[in-house]
Parts: C-alpha cells; structure tokens; sequence
C-alpha cells in the first residue's frame, strides 16, 4: 500500500497546505509519493526529493500544466492513482475541485472533508454543518480523501535531506489530455496586508452586530494589534463590508486559529460550523442569549460601540 | 440554449438534528430545497428571462415525496420537471448523483448543467465535479456572476483569496455560489398553475452503488466540545483574557 499526495504549490514554493496533508499521512505509516504538475517547475520536484517523508516524486512539466487546470489534472493523476492505496489533498479549492473529479474518473466514491483519520480505511468527517460527525468506512482500492485544512496541523519540524532521495518520475502527457477546457481570463486578488485565515494564529471576525463604520475601524486596530487575520459571518460579506473570501461558515471556509474573537456574531450554525473547533473563542455581543455563548470559553456582553474603543486603549 | 438544473431536497438546514449508530434522525424536521439548488435554478430562469436560454428543466432524485419540490421549481419558472426515482435516498452517494445526472444529460442533451456547489446536509462539494468528469465538460465551480454570449459563457467564481474569471465554450458545468443571486418565491398564481404541469420520471438503471459498495456509514454522533463559558464582567476581564492567549503567539 503506498500514499500519492497532490502537491500544492504557486510555481515557486510548496503551500502550507501541502505540508499539512503531507504531515497527516504519516499517521499511516506508509510510503508517500508526491504528484506535481507544473511548467518548469524543476526546483519544486527536487525540493520535493529532499524531503525525508518523500520516496517518489510524479511529476508532469509542462506549459499545459502552468495554472494546473483542474480537468486534465484529474484525467493524469487518474492515469497514475492506479498503484496507490490512497489519494491525498488538502479541502483548498484545488483538492476540492481536482479529487472528486479524479474519483469519476476511476469509478469511486471521494470523501471530502475529513477531519481525522481513524485508520487505514475509516475516515470522520462532518455533517449537518458541522452538528454531526459521520465515521465513514471505504471499500474502494483506492481511498480518495481531502483533508481539512483546520483539522490538520502544520508539521512541527520539516525533516530535509541535503541531497535529493526520492526517485523523480517524468510523466508523458498523452494528446488526448490536452482537450477542450475552461480559459483563464483575470484574477480579482483580495488585497490584504493581514495572514490568510487558514495560516493565522489569531482571527478577529466580524458579525452583523458590528453595525457601524466606526466599529468596522475598531475591529481593524485590534487586529492590528494582534497580528491577526479577519473574517466574517455571511451577513457581513453580503452587506459588502468584506469581501467574499473572508467568509467564514459551513459552505466557505472552515478554519481552527488557536484564538478567534467573535465580534458582534450571534452564532447561527452555518457560521459555528467554521470556526467551533478554535482552540480558544472569546465573543462579544450585546444579547446574552446569542447562541455563539454556547461554544465559546469567554464571553462579555455589552455594546461593541462601548467595548472596542476601550478594549483597544488596554492592549 | 437548454439549462439541466439538478434540485435537491435536504433536512430544513435550521432544525437541530441528532444522530445515532446508523443514520442522521430527521424526523420531525421539515424538508426544503438546498440553499444552493434554489440559487442555481433563480439563476437558469433568469438566463430564459433575458432571452439567453430557451428551457429550463429540472431533475431531482429522489423517492416520490420529492414532486412537491419539484412543483415548486416549476413555480419558480421551470419549464419541465424530471424525477430519477429511487426507492431510498439515503445510501446514495455523489457517484451515484453523478451517474444519475449523466444519464439524464444524455437524453436530455442540455448545454448547460447549472447546479449548486454542495448540499448543507451531507456538505460533499463533489456531484459537480464528479459530473463533469463523466460527461468530459468544461467545469467552473462556485460562480458568482454568469455572462454569456452566443455559445461562450464567462464566469466569476471564488477562489481561496479572491474571484477568477474564467471562460469556456458550451456545454459545460458550473456549480454556484451563494453570492450568485437572491431566489425568488414563487406567487400563488405560479404555484397553482405549476400543480396541473406533470413530472415525467425518469428511469435510470443500475446507480454504482447497485453494483458494489463504495463506502459504508459506521456511526453518527455528535462532536463533543467540553467547555463551561467564563463570562467576563467588565473590559479589562476580555482585555486580559484576549492577552492571555495571544501572548505567546507571533
């Protein structure tokens, strides 16, 4: 039995979240290979190679492969996964959209989401928003799982070689690969100076209760402070204050930060569901019977308007 | 151009459900159409309402109970209603969705799949991938903005840290996202003159998990989160609290 992670990387420097995947398939005890895709991605394959927990590198160079589109990257990793006992990534959307698709093509079921690894075969994920785990055993010879992303923590230590020891594999890409797809027209970037809510230690989030600008700039100057991240409920996003990838909930993004201060959140379920498994919550809200009090380990209640301006003078 | 909009009915996701050994227990919930199921059909009507698609239809799987919501979709601007029926929907999986969706594309032979990105019970985010991989379409998930043009459809969609925009030729797949747009509710009128339109059913055979069985539910239970709460009597308490557990950090 043997592991294949799909690597994420930007062309330059492997992700966070390969790292993370990477360090969860260790549980298993079995060999790991990595997959990567690229265009001259040459440095990345041999990065790759050294790394201790690595025995073979697949890797696809070519110009077809720059932006990693999702189709043909599942028709390729499909053609390979044949070997493998089980298929990794991360819950980012290139695992989310890549693996279902690779798993059509092979003929099996995906689990997505999955929040721990029971054993070889037995996956837990969440359901219901997060309000039920489901245990989930596989059947297929090959087990193909995204990983969440908060479940998972980031290795303590990342052991490199000094040379290159895994075996480096270049795959042929057939013609017939190379097909009919979507075209890439622009990126909108969110420009932000903060962490992204995945890598942050700490996130300040914003809810409807916040009301006003004021409180908005407030919300800004502690997370200043604490070098954190922001994010928000839906209700936020919609009203424009922030835009959509700050979102935080069941259906956007689901995120563990070792502190996350709820500001002005009442605590509807599609929200709990993204961030209830934070190691520490503290909220704010001026109803005593919001349901974020339920999950959270400190709570104060009073008026946003009143506390920040004076909470952000005692930090 | 002729749109395929998959609905799916899901456990009203404001009900508190429990669990046990081997199933979810929604009795006593209501049952509604998924969030995102509703958006992509708003999105489909309002495509026929600008003159750039001549029918919509929709196709649930389900068991018989499901007609009702798919008298709502034709309330909501559906021309036509399919139902793949099975006798139970929970074993399925999102193959089997996949399987169904492909066989009805097949013979409904549609340009578009416009479907919602995941369904708030079970949260998989896979039929549609799952779907255009079957099919060999062109696949943009979580759109929210929709253009089209002769047979080009431009798409805004969610990345991790911002939108892309993405373009292909029809057919093709496009999953939404709840930022796409705000469904309608239907007017009595609609509503009534929707019940006297006929479901066809749609016979589908063998799903995958006919044939061999893919993964197997062993338990539901609910997460455990030991925490009894401090409530913290006045700002300097949150102050310090907040200083507590960010100290340390970077």
């Amino acid at each position: 039995m043997r592991i294949l992670i799909l690597a994420e990387h930007d062309g330059l420097t492997l992700k966070d979240e390969f790292y993370k995947v990477l360090n969860a398939s260790m549980q298993l005890n079995l060999a790991i290979d990595v997959f990567i895709a690229g265009y001259q991605c040459q440095p990345l394959c041999e990065m790759l190679g050294t790394l201790s927990a690595v025995s073979k590198v697949l890797v696809i160079d070519d110009v077809a492969f720059r932006y990693q589109p999702e189709d043909r990257m599942a028709k390729v990793v499909a053609s390979v996964a044949w070997e493998y006992s089980h298929l990794f990534c991360s819950t980012s959307l290139f695992g989310k959209t890549i693996l279902p698709r690779t798993a059509a093509h092979l003929n099996m079921a995906a689990i997505s989401g999955v929040s721990q690894i029971v054993s070889m075969d037995t996956f837990v994920r969440p359901i219901y928003a997060g309000r039920l785990l489901s245990k989930v055993k596989s059947f297929d010879s090959i087990k193909i799982v995204t990983l969440m992303l908060s479940a998972f923590p980031m290795p303590e230590k990342i052991i490199f070689r000094p040379e290159p020891v895994a075996d480096l594999v270049h795959l042929a890409i057939d013609g017939s690969q190379i097909d009919r797809t979507t075209s890439f027209v622009r990126e909108i970037k969110s420009i932000s100076k903060r962490r992204s809510l995945q890598a942050a230690h700490i996130i300040v989030s914003a809810g409807r209760g916040l009301g006003s600008k004021e409180n908005f700039e407030e919300l800004e100057t502690l997370a200043d402070k604490l070098d954190a991240a922001v994010g928000a409920t839906r209700a936020v996003v919609d009203a424009g204050w922030l835009t959509n990838d700050k979102q935080i909930g069941q259906t956007a993004k689901i995120v563990a930060p070792e502190l996350y201060i709820a500001l002005g959140i009442s605590g509807a379920p599609q929200h709990l569901a993204g961030m209830k498994d934070s190691k520490i919550i503290i909220a704010v809200n001026k109803d005593s019977n919001a349901p974020i009090f339920q999950v959270a380990n400190y709570g104060f209640v009073g008026d946003l308007s009143d506390v920040l301006p004076k909470l952000n003078a005692m930090l | 151009m002729k749109i395929l909009v998959p609905q799916k009915q899901v456990a009203d996701p404001g009900i508190i459900v429990s669990g046990s050994r081997f199933d979810v227990n929604t009795s006593g919930t209501n049952t509604v159409v998924n969030p995102f199921c509703a958006i992509a059909l708003e999105a489909a009507v309002r495509l026929k309402e600008c003159g750039l698609a001549a029918e919509v239809i929709v196709v649930s799987i389900g068991t018989r109970a499901a007609q009702k919501f798919l008298t709502k979709s034709l309330a909501c601007g559906a021309d036509r209603a399919l139902l793949v029926e099975v006798d139970s929907e929970e074993d399925l999986i999102p193959l089997d969705i996949a399987y169904a969706l492909q066989q009805v594309v097949a013979v409904e032979k549609p340009d578009l799949v416009l479907m919602g990105k995941q369904a708030v019970d079970f949260d998989n985010n896979q039929v549609g991938q799952m779907l255009s991989a079957l099919l060999d379409w062109p696949l943009i998930t979580a759109a929210s903005k929709i253009a089209v043009e002769n047979r080009q459809l431009t798409v805004e969609h969610e990345v991790d840290d911002g939108m892309h925009i993405h373009t292909f030729l029809l057919p093709g797949v496009v999953t939404v996202d709840l930022q796409l747009n705000e469904p309608r509710s239907p007017g009595l009128a609609a509503v009534v003159k929707a019940r006297s339109k006929s479901i066809d059913i749609f016979h589908c055979p063998d799903f995958p998990t006919a044939k061999q069985q893919h993964l197997e539910v062993i338990d539901t239970y609910a997460p455990h989160r030991d925490i009894n709460i401090k409530m913290l009597d006045d700002v300097k308490g949150l102050a310090d609290a907040i200083k507590t557990h960010s100290y340390r950090l970077g």
